[in-house]
């Protein structure tokens, strides 16, 4: 499956690799989770990321939908 | 600490040693306990009997790390109830090093006569006529007052909103650059000083009469350890100091959140160009800046300042909830003209929400398309000027919508909602709902725990219980004198036994951690009865009927609580 990126906040910064305006487009096996692809992008648990698809937050272990933009957001507060 | 207490009728000016049942309260806490108890909950917001209460919080005065929040309260004259809004700056410190817990401000001037209350070093106050200033917007008031007084000074002050009482004029304060740039904008704070003829105080920063901490070691030594708690957080540590508040925008319309088009829609076609990183990209091009300092004692860094194309001051600094009331919910999707309302609502004291808002409900209604740059600027000259289409915008979303009769109107006791959909976000609709302050983003937001998976934001399950806790949480927050973002970081029980050692070494106290709860719940508890007296009810705590009927794109659902499960939220 196909999926294509976007990084917010800081996290272009720590992952250049994976940073551009429009988006990085990425190949995972079919049935990625969002666990899959933090894993894969080698993101440390304690940036606080959540990943967004479909306007919704995904739970670590909800798959990803082919062909999808996913946001990797990071952790706010309101105030 | 001292109470300065100031008869606008008499002219009098006491000073006396805060009354023991007040003592060891701050900020939030002793505006709405003080309000409670000593304001007529029938009068006139706007009359001699209501007070305006400046208060600094716990913490205010000592070397705290971001701790210059001073509350301002009063009986409101937009909500009918209690209101308390506070402002970070450089007053806080400076009322703090002062020795000054709060400064409380009754009777009325005679009508179109106006004053300034000014401080010194030895914490004595003046009451001196400033009739010359009058009309005046805060930028330049300001910068007659530094002429006049010294540029050391700390102002609060209000622009011609305040002046002319409107329900939306907020009061300014003054950042560490003197810029006029900082609000207590919410609940119309800025018309109850303008009603009392008070135009402005002054603050001289550098005063050392605080009370001394009492335990200095245990309080250095907790103090260094809670801000490595907050510079380690990637939130406090990396991304506000990197995009401010603005950093919010990406998220909240990632979870089809952030209300657009006057609420029509959850996700707003233009969010990229007003988004943190768009923020940040301009700031770097224009020579403006991100990891601004805008209060005193500031680690987090949150504030920015935006220049123009010529790289030259616009405004400071622009906000997440300026950014959607300005942008997302009026459609305007330039960041340019965003700023100059932003420069526009500080420099006429007005709360860019409820402005914001109220612009939203009338090109809702036809008056302007969506969209039209030209036409809030417009707007807010309107408002500037006093003119009647002036005073209906000036006076908030709800007058603005009974004007131009339109129904949809974002707002809970006549204060609009913020930057979170009630229908997406519903845990932050039962903030909106039940709040004392009306519609408020700080009384109990909810969005960390939708983007850390401990809640859903569309489903019921633990939305009311966490909305109790957070606005619990707030009311005991906004008493310390610390911003808000520090105190998010807290939240883990040995961070709570870090930070109840703090208060003790402070105050010589011997709270528990149950103790930070328990003086939320008094200050809820205070409010609650205030605006009970004051002839809220539960009615009152409803948001709008079209949050409950028109589905919001793109989750198409609408706000799903029964009135007893809103109403089982002030359970404790």
């Amino acid at each position: 499956m196909k999926v294509r990126i976007r990084l917010f906040g800081v996290l272009g910064k720590k992952l250049p690799e994976f940073s551009a305006p429009e988006g990085i487009e990425i190949e995972l096996p079919d049935g990625s989770s969002a666990a899959d692809l933090l894993e894969y992008m080698k993101v440390s648990a304690d940036w606080g990321v959540a990943v967004a698809m479909d306007s919704r937050i995904l739970k670590y272990d909800d798959l990803m939908r082919d062909g999808a933009e996913i946001r990797l957001l990071q952790m706010v507060h309101g105030g | 600490m001292n109470f300065i207490r100031v008869n606008m009728s008499s002219r009098e000016v006491k000073i006396e040693k805060t009354p023991d049942e007040y003592k060891g309260i701050g900020g939030r806490g002793l505006t709405s306990i003080m309000i409670n108890e000593e304001v007529p909950a029938d009068c006139d917001p706007l009359g001699p009997d209501n007070k305006l209460i400046f208060a600094v919080g716990m913490f205010c005065g000592t070397s705290m790390f971001n701790s210059s929040r001073v509350s301002i309260g009063a009986k409101s004259p937009l909500t009918g109830g209690i209101k308390e809004a506070n402002v970070g700056g450089t007053a806080g410190a400076a009322i703090g090093r002062l020795g000054i817990a709060a400064i409380i401000v009754d009777g009325k001037a005679d009508e179109g006569d106006l004053s300034i209350l000014k401080l010194d070093l030895e914490g004595n106050a003046e009451l001196i006529g400033a009739n010359e200033y009058k009309g005046l917007r805060t930028y330049k008031l300001v910068e007659k007052l530094h002429a006049r007084f010294g540029e050391k000074n700390a102002v609060l002050c209000v622009g011609p909103a305040g002046e002319y009482k409107m329900k939306s004029a907020s009061i300014q304060g003054t950042d560490v650059d003197g810029h006029p740039c900082r609000a207590a904008g919410r609940g119309g704070m800025g018309a109850v000083m303008g009603a009392k003829g008070l135009k402005a105080v002054i603050i001289p920063q550098g005063g050392k009469k605080a009370d001394p901490v009492i335990d200095k070691e245990t309080f250095s030594e907790a103090s260094k350890a809670f801000a490595k708690l907050v510079q380690a957080n990637p939130f406090e540590g990396e991304l506000l100091p990197n995009f401010g508040t603005a950093a919010l925008v990406a998220p909240v319309n990632s979870m089809g959140a952030f209300p657009s088009y006057n609420a029509t829609k959850g996700e707003f076609d233009g969010w990229q160009k007003v988004s943190g990183e768009a923020l940040a990209n301009n700031a770097k091009e224009r020579n403006g800046q991100t990891g601004h300092v805008g209060c005193s004692q500031c680690i987090v860094r949150c504030s920015n300042v935006y220049n123009d194309k010529d790289g030259n001051y616009v405004s400071s600094a622009v906000e997440y909830e300026t950014l959607w009331s300005m942008g997302g919910m009026t459609g305007i999707d330039d960041l340019d003209t965003i700023a100059r309302l932003d420069f526009l609502c500080d420099d006429i004291g007005l709360d860019t929400m409820n402005t914001g808002v109220a612009i939203a409900v009338a090109m809702d209604a036809g008056y302007r398309k969506f969209g039209d740059k030209e036409a809030a600027i417009e707007i807010l000259e309107e408002i500037a000027k006093g003119s009647e289409i002036g005073h209906v915008f000036g006076n908030g979303p709800v007058r603005v919508g009974q004007h131009f009769n339109n129904a949809r109107v974002a707002a809970v006791k006549n204060q609009s909602i913020a930057a979170y959909d009630p229908r997406a976000m519903i845990g932050n609709g039962i903030t909106f709902a039940t709040s004392t302050m009306g519609a408020d983003h700080t009384a109990g937001n909810m969005v960390a725990m939708y983007l850390g998976h401990i809640l859903d934001p569309l489903k019921k399950e633990g939305q009311i219980e966490n909305s109790r806790e957070n606005q619990i949480f707030c009311a005991a927050a906004d008493s310390m004198g610390l911003c808000l973002f520090v105190m998010y970081s807290i939240a883990s029980p040995e961070a709570k036994e870090m930070f109840t050692r703090l208060v003790n070494a402070r105050l010589g106290s011997t709270w528990t951690v149950d103790d930070f709860r328990n003086l939320g719940m008094r200050i809820l508890k205070a409010e609650k009865e205030f605006n009970m007296k004051a002839g809220l009810t539960k009615d009152d705590d409803r948001l709008p009927e079209f949050f409950y009927k028109e589905p919001l794109p793109p989750h198409n659902v609408v706000f799903p609580f029964t009135e007893e499960e809103i109403d089982s939220t002030y359970n404790f």
